[in-house]
């Protein structure tokens, strides 16, 4: 199963710290989230993969070994900072990207004519891009990064200015990718995405890593774990109860440590109090990067917050 | 470096290019306005001429010293004893017909027989002259003999005219041939004026084996005109080119296109392949302007001066190469830096400067002493080397080691040029909206 290892990659701009000493690993059928606020490095780090930026130190390697100039050409790259030429058909500027990765120009062709058809785009071919709306050239970027069926899929932002209905067709792709075995990264801070499609992630804040892992025991070594309950009384008091906070409709009720849900409800049954809604919250993810980013910030000389150890190479360094 | 890629770039952007609209527009547009223009510029001169010559041309003369001879005076207003240039003017007139424009009636101006009228005394001759009756007034002293200084007169609006020296000339031969009349046989009076004939001369070329032949006055010619072609020809195609690069990587720029680019090529391929397809284009677009232009006959005599000289014109068509692959790539890569199109123009402008400043300002020395140290020093630094080179060619004096060793120093500026321009590029073109630092830049030029 190949992997793909980021190896102690530092990268400097004049008075900046892009990334600092990162290292992780994205393995061959998942897709791997990469997360982290503005302005944190993520950007970087994939032009680094894609040999755009040069590493100040360390390196970035396939299977141990360092990327060749033929793999990168494997790669699907669909960066952050990304357009069309204006001015140039549909068809055009997809047979030329098909190309520049090696596809002949009939193979480019015959893909792109593909693609746009999938992406509901096929009486597009012929038009300019600048006669297509902001939705329709992003998708028409889509398809020219899928174009050479790349082995590594590197996708910045890539729902930004989809309909929900293409947003659903981008999320199968990126699974179908990862499930036909390619590595898949996305970068994105839509939250909710990240955790409906990704199944380990690496979150950047300041050029360093600051969380990777497995998203579930991400979840499980951060944040209280909590309940949203609908009762006939109140909840302050109740034992195992630390504290509560309204949550919509329903009461949030943050769980002692060592405390289970059941337990609550176990307690709640034997004070008489009724229950009209009970539900085990897991802690979402934007929780979570809220807390840690605003950890960093808040105590910039202190060390990281909880270190999640998970996978090879895991853990924060 | 991978060349399908380099193909593939210098492809998209010829044809990218070439399809534009304003490419065409003024690709074939510029050779009917620039007709137009140099019509209308040559017409108006000559209609001009037309009215000037049919002004009064009659000269006064006051023979104060008593030397002129009226005979002779009459015998050049028929235009007897014609000179070679008179005679050369009318043998183009004769070839080109009436119709030859503003060049015929130059030639006629100049050339046309200059009559002399005579007054007694100056008086009359100024009064003459501001009664617009003759256009100048000379006036011979008595003491002409032993001083040979004469006095001029003419009205204080008279506007230029290319037949003023020749007046002051005619009467130096009226006073000539009055000297000579009645005491110079004859026959001797046409080598006494003219002791050197220029059409009854010749000229030999001795080569360096011995052999004499006939000197070639076309192969004198093409010897300057190849490197002199070229060099416009460099110049121009830099220039137009350049113009598509800063203008296309301003684009991409803009586009934010350039990101999905870079991560299939490599940033000197990127540069090589554009440098390739927009040359071309620029190239394509100087050859329709000189075919469908006016020039259509400097592209033949291109080609002829080609057959004349081949050696050196290969020698100028690989430096031109070279030079256009250093100078553009550096343009771009310095070009690129800029944060808008008018901003990295101005970057660029620094490297055109650098390479035709030096032998514009030195081109006499150059050519006066080829194989000299200023000469050497210019033709071997890579941005100096194009059009020093071409020049030092054109001399014929320069050994081939000198050549080798040029091309060899400009063949690894190139690499370095482009290396480097990749470098800038790079660094310029992720950078929206804002300029690399100096250190920045230094960083990059130790990576490259």
């Amino acid at each position: 199963m190949p992997t793909l290892s980021f190896v102690h990659l530092k990268k400097t701009y004049t008075a900046t710290i892009a990334t600092d000493d990162v290292s992780f690993d994205v393995r061959s059928g998942e897709v791997f989230g990469l997360l982290g606020p503005n302005g944190a490095g993520k950007s970087t780090l994939l032009r680094m993969l894609m040999d755009i930026l040069v590493p100040d130190e360390g390196s970035i390697v396939l299977d141990g070994q360092p990327v060749t100039r033929a793999e990168r050409d494997r790669i699907g790259y669909l960066p952050e900072e990304r357009g069309l030429y204006r001015k140039e058909k549909v068809i055009d500027v997809l047979i030329y990207f098909g190309m520049l990765k090696g596809l002949s120009r009939a193979d480019a062709k015959a893909r792109a004519l593909e693609g746009l058809v999938r992406f509901e785009l096929g009486e597009m071919a012929q038009r300019r891009t600048d006669q297509m709306s902001k939705g329709q050239q992003q998708k028409v970027q889509i398809i020219g990064t899928l174009l050479h069926e790349p082995s590594i899929l590197v996708m910045d932002e890539p729902f930004t200015g989809l309909d929900p209905i293409n947003t659903v067709l981008v999320k199968d792709l990126l699974r179908e990718r990862s499930r036909k075995g390619a590595i898949v990264i996305l970068s994105t801070h839509q939250m909710p995405l990240v955790e409906e499609l990704c199944d380990r992630v690496a979150m950047i804040d300041h050029g360093k890593l600051v969380l990777y892992g497995d998203l579930e025991e991400i979840r499980r070594g951060h944040g209280e774990a909590s309940v949203l309950v609908d009762a006939a009384g109140p909840l302050e008091g109740v034992p195992g109860v630390v504290r509560t906070a309204p949550a919509g409709r329903h009461t949030r009720a943050f769980l002692a440590p060592g405390t289970r849900p059941r337990d609550l409800l176990a307690t709640l049954a034997g004070r008489g109090i009724a229950v009209d809604h009970f539900e085990v919250m897991r802690t979402p993810l934007e929780e979570i990067f809220v807390a840690t980013v605003r950890a960093r910030t808040g105590a910039a000389s202190v060390p990281p917050p909880v270190p999640v150890a998970a996978g090879p190479g895991g853990g924060v360094r | 470096m991978n060349f399908d890629k380099v193909g593939i770039v210098a492809q998209r952007e010829f044809l990218a290019t070439v399809k534009r609209k304003s490419y065409l527009v003024v690709t074939f547009g510029m050779p009917f306005f620039v007709s137009l223009y140099v019509g209308l510029v040559a017409i108006l001169p000559t209609l001009f001429i037309n009215q000037s010559s049919s002004r009064n041309k009659e000269i006064g003369v006051v023979d104060l010293a008593g030397v002129i001879v009226p005979e002779e005076m009459e015998r050049m207003a028929r235009g007897e004893d014609s000179d070679e240039l008179r005679q050369a003017a009318e043998k183009i007139e004769k070839i080109a017909g009436p119709r030859a424009g503003m060049a015929a009636n130059l030639l006629k101006d100049v050339t046309a027989p200059v009559r002399f009228r005579t007054f007694a005394a100056k008086d009359e001759g100024v009064k003459a002259l501001v009664a617009g009756d003759i256009e100048r007034l000379y006036v011979v002293p008595a003491d002409w003999m032993t001083s040979g200084g004469i006095e001029s007169y003419q009205s204080e609006d008279a506007g230029f005219s290319f037949a003023r020296g020749r007046t002051r000339d005619s009467l130096g031969q009226l006073l000539n041939r009055s000297l000579m009349a009645g005491r110079v046989p004859h026959e001797l009076r046409p080598r006494l004026e003219n002791p050197i004939s220029n059409t009854a001369s010749e000229a030999y070329t001795v080569r360096k084996n011995g052999e004499v032949s006939t000197f070639n006055p076309i192969e004198r010619v093409a010897r300057f005109a190849i490197p002199g072609i070229f060099s416009l020809m460099f110049l121009l195609s830099v220039m137009i080119s350049s113009g598509y690069l800063l203008q296309g990587v301003a684009e991409e720029k803009e586009n934010r296109v350039i990101e999905i680019i870079l991560s299939s090529v490599r940033p000197h391929q990127l540069l090589f392949g554009k440098l390739l397809g927009l040359g071309a284009a620029g190239l394509l677009q100087l050859i329709v302007w000189i075919a469908v232009g006016t020039m259509a006959v400097s592209l033949l005599a291109a080609a002829a001066l080609a057959m004349l000289d081949f050696k050196l014109f290969a020698g100028c068509l690989l430096f031109f190469i070279l030079g256009f692959l250093m100078l553009g790539s550096l343009m771009t890569g310095t070009g690129a830096l800029g944060t808008n199109a008018r901003e990295s123009q101005q970057l660029a402008t620094i490297w055109s400067m650098l390479t035709i400043m030096p032998p514009a300002f030195t081109w006499m020395g150059i050519l006066d002493s080829p194989t000299g140290t200023l000469a050497r020093i210019l033709g071997w630094f890579p941005l100096t080397a194009p059009i020093t080179m071409m020049l030092r060619l054109g001399t014929g004096k320069v050994p081939w080691w000198d050549v080798l060793v040029s091309i060899v120093i400009l063949c690894g500026g190139v690499f370095v040029a482009l290396r480097v321009s990749g470098g800038l590029f790079r660094l310029g073109l992720l950078m929206y909206g804002k300029r690399p630092t100096l250190r920045e830049v230094i960083r990059q030029l130790r990576h490259a």
